[in-house]
C-alpha cells in the first residue's frame, strides 16, 4: 500500500478597506460594475507606483502569530514575472525569498489523534484580475476589479498523509481566519483557494512525484479531490506506469483531475526584489503590539467550553464554530449564573451554587441553542445577526424552564413567540396563557372528563396496554391548551384508575 | 555559453513572442554574444559589494489603510481608462485570446 504525502497552499483574501498597494477600494467580489474599484496604479499604467498597505501588514502578522510563527526582523517584496491578460503589470508583486512569517505550526485533532502540521511560510502578494473567457471564442473580456487585492498566501510542509486531514486544517484555518478578522475566507467566493500537492509512495521510500491540483472550491472538492488523485496515482504505480510532474485541475461535476499544464519553474518567473517598494525592518514593536491585540482562537475558545461549562467536545465544536454564536452563548450562561448565585435556591458559596446546577444549564442552554435555534435558521434562513431575542431574554426563558414554570409544550411555543416578535418571555407568558398549570382542582376536573369520555381507553390500560396511558394523557393536556405538566397528570390518572379500581 | 535553438524558444515562449525560424537562429547567436560580454564582468571581484536592490535607502513606508486617501475619483477613472483600451465590450477591455 502507498503512503500519501500532500502538503497546501492557500491564499486569503484580506479584509482590508483599500487594496494591497492603491487606495481602491477592496470589494472582495461584491463590486457594481466591472472595473469599477480600479486606478491607474492597479490598472499598471506606465509611472504609477505601489504603497505597501499598513492594515495587509498588520493581518498577516496576527494569522502567523496565530499560527506560531516567527516574524523575521527584516522582509521584502520581490517581482515574479509573467504575461498574462489578467496582470496588468506582467509581474506580480509578491514574496520571494524573505518572507514576512516563518515556521509555525498548528495541531489537527481528528478522531481523537492529534497530528501536528508545520506551516513553512505566510507571505503577502497581490491578487489578479479576473479572465472571461468563453470556450472557443477568439476573444476574452478583462475585469480588473479584483487587480491588487491583498493575499496571504500560506505554505504548508508536506505533513499531510489523508485527504480528511487536509479538509479539517482548511475548516479551522477558515475558522481562525474569521475569528481573527483577517478575512471572511468564503471558499464559494474565491475569498479562500486551497491547492494540494500530492504525491504518493511505499512507506520508507523517497517521496513520489508530486503533482498539483487547482480548482478546489470547496471544502467537499479538496476531500473528494485529494481522494481521486491518491487513488490516480495508485492505480497508475500499481500497473507499472509513472505519475508525471504536472498541474492537474479538479473537475467536480465529473469528480475527475484532469491535466492543465507542467508545472513552470521558479526560474521562469525571473524573481528580483521590487524596486518600488522599500523593506520593512524593525518588526518586533509591531508583533509585541499585536500580540497584545489577540483574541481567543478557536480551538481555545472550545476548549474552555469543555473545562468552564462542562459541554461535551461536540456541542462546544458547534457553539464556537460562528464566533458570534460563541459570544452570544456566554452572555446567555454569564446570565444564568448571575440569576442563579441571587435566587436563594440553593445556600452555599457561589462556586457550590454554580457547580451544582452548572452542567444542567449549561446543556439546557447548549440544547435549546443547537436543537430549536438552528432549526429556525434552517427553516426560515434567518441568522444571529437578525435574531430578536436578546441574551437576558433567552436566559430568562432558561430560567422559566429550569424552574418548571412552563413544560416542554408550551416552551416551544413561548420559544417560537420570542423569535418572531423579540418581546421578553414574562410579557408573552401573561399574555398568552402559557404559565404551567399546577393547579391540582383543575387538572383533576379535566381528569375526571377524560375518563368519563375514554372508557375504553381505561379499559386497556386495566388490560396491561401501558401506552393508552400516553393517549389520556393527552386529552388532558389538550384541554389544559398544552399547560398541564404532563408528568404530574400522567401520574395523577395512573392513580386514579388504580384507586377506582381498588374500589370497584 | 552557446544558446540553443530550443532555448530561444523557451525565451520567447515566455515573452509571448513568434519567431521566425531565421530570427530564432539570430536571436541565439546574439544571445551568447550578450552573455559572453556578462562572463568578462563576472570576472570583476566583487565579493566586497552589495547588490544594488534598493537605491533609496528608505524602509518602513506604509499607507494607511483609509478610503479617505483615495485621490482619485473612482466613478470616472474605471470607465475612462476603459475607454482608452483599443478594444471593449461594455465596461469590459477586450482582447484577442485563444485557449
Amino acid at each position: 500500500m502507498f503512503l500519501p504525502t500532500i502538503g497546501l497552499e492557500v491564499h486569503i483574501q484580506l479584509k482590508t478597506n483599500t487594496k494591497l498597494f492603491c487606495g481602491c477600494k477592496n470589494s472582495l467580489g461584491m463590486e457594481e460594475k466591472p472595473n469599477f474599484n480600479v486606478c491607474p496604479i492597479c490598472f499598471g499604467h506606465p509611472g504609477t507606483l505601489p504603497v505597501l498597505n499598513n492594515s495587509a501588514v498588520d493581518l498577516l502578522i496576527k494569522l502567523a502569530l496565530a499560527l506560531n510563527c516567527d516574524v523575521p526582523n527584516f522582509t521584502k517584496f520581490d517581482r515574479k514575472n509573467y504575461f498574462y491578460p489578467d496582470l496588468p503589470k506582467g509581474y506580480q508583486i509578491s514574496q520571494y525569498d524573505q518572507p514576512l512569517a516563518i515556521n509555525g505550526h498548528i495541531s489537527l485533532t481528528i478522531n481523537n489523534q492529534t497530528t501536528k502540521i508545520r506551516i513553512t511560510r505566510l507571505h503577502l502578494e497581490e491578487d489578479a484580475g479576473k479572465l472571461l473567457h468563453e470556450s472557443h471564442t477568439d476573444y476574452a473580456l478583462i475585469d480588473l476589479n479584483r487587480a491588487g487585492t491583498p493575499l496571504i498566501e500560506l505554505v504548508t510542509e508536506p505533513d499531510f498523509h489523508s485527504a480528511i486531514e487536509v479538509k479539517t486544517f482548511c475548516q479551522e484555518l477558515q475558522l481562525m481566519v474569521r475569528y481573527l478578522h483577517v478575512g471572511y475566507a468564503n471558499m464559494e467566493k474565491g475569498q479562500m483557494r486551497c491547492e494540494a500537492n500530492i504525491s504518493i509512495a511505499k512507506p520508507g521510500d523517497k517521496l513520489g512525484t508530486k503533482v498539483e491540483v487547482k480548482n478546489l472550491n470547496s471544502f467537499k472538492a479538496v476531500e473528494r479531490a485529494i481522494e481521486y488523485e491518491i487513488k490516480r496515482q495508485s492505480e497508475a504505480l500499481e500497473s507499472d506506469e509513472t505519475v508525471i510532474l504536472e498541474t492537474r485541475g479538479w473537475d467536480d461535476t465529473k469528480g475527475t483531475t484532469y491535466h492543465q499544464r507542467k508545472k513552470e519553474e521558479a526560474h521562469d518567473y525571473r524573481y528580483f526584489p521590487e524596486p518600488d517598494l522599500p523593506p520593512l525592518t524593525d518588526l518586533k514593536e509591531k508583533v509585541e503590539r499585536i500580540k497584545t491585540e489577540m483574541c481567543e482562537l478557536p480551538i481555545q475558545r472550545r476548549e474552555r467550553f469543555v473545562s468552564e461549562y462542562e459541554l461535551d467536545y461536540k456541542t462546544a465544536y458547534i457553539l464556537t464554530s460562528d464566533k458570534k454564536l460563541s459570544g452570544y452563548t456566554e452572555n446567555v450562561i454569564s446570565e444564568l449564573k448571575a440569576w442563579l448565585l441571587t435566587s436563594g435556591l440553593e445556600e452555599g458559596t457561589t462556586e457550590e451554587m454554580w457547580n451544582k446546577h452548572k452542567k444542567k444549564i449549561t446543556k439546557s442552554v447548549a440544547n435549546w441553542l443547537t436543537v430549536e435555534l438552528f432549526k429556525f435558521f434552517n427553516e426560515s434562513g434567518a441568522t444571529l445577526e437578525s435574531l430578536k431575542i436578546t441574551a437576558e431574554d433567552f436566559a430568562e426563558f432558561i430560567i422559566l424552564i429550569y424552574k418548571g414554570n412552563v413544560n416542554s409544550t408550551s416552551a416551544k411555543k413561548l420559544f417560537e413567540i420570542m423569535l418572531k416578535t423579540g418581546r421578553d418571555p414574562h410579557h408573552i407568558l401573561e399574555e398568552n396563557d402559557l404559565t404551567q398549570i399546577d393547579d391540582s382542582a383543575e387538572i383533576d376536573k379535566h381528569i375526571a372528563e377524560v375518563i368519563n369520555m375514554n372508557a375504553t381507553a381505561i379499559q386497556d390500560y386495566k388490560n396491561g396496554k401501558v401506552n393508552a396511558i400516553h393517549f389520556l394523557v393527552g386529552k388532558v393536556v389538550g384541554l389544559t391548551k398544552g399547560r398541564a405538566n404532563p408528568d404530574i397528570v400522567r401520574e395523577k390518572i395512573i392513580s386514579k384508575i388504580n384507586h377506582e379500581h381498588v374500589a370497584s | 555559453m552557446q544558446f540553443t535553438i530550443k532555448e530561444v524558444e523557451h525565451i520567447a515562449q515566455l515573452s509571448r513572442l513568434s519567431l521566425n525560424e531565421k530570427e530564432k537562429e539570430i536571436y541565439a547567436e546574439q544571445f551568447s554574444k550578450i552573455l559572453a560580454y556578462i562572463e568578462k564582468l563576472n570576472m570583476v571581484d566583487t565579493s566586497n559589494v552589495q547588490p544594488t536592490f534598493q537605491i533609496t535607502g528608505l524602509t518602513n513606508i506604509e499607507r494607511r489603510d483609509s478610503l479617505a486617501t483615495t485621490t482619485l475619483s473612482n466613478a470616472s477613472s474605471g470607465a475612462e481608462m476603459v475607454e482608452q483600451s483599443p478594444e471593449k465590450e461594455e465596461r469590459y477591455i477586450k482582447i484577442k485570446f485563444s485557449q
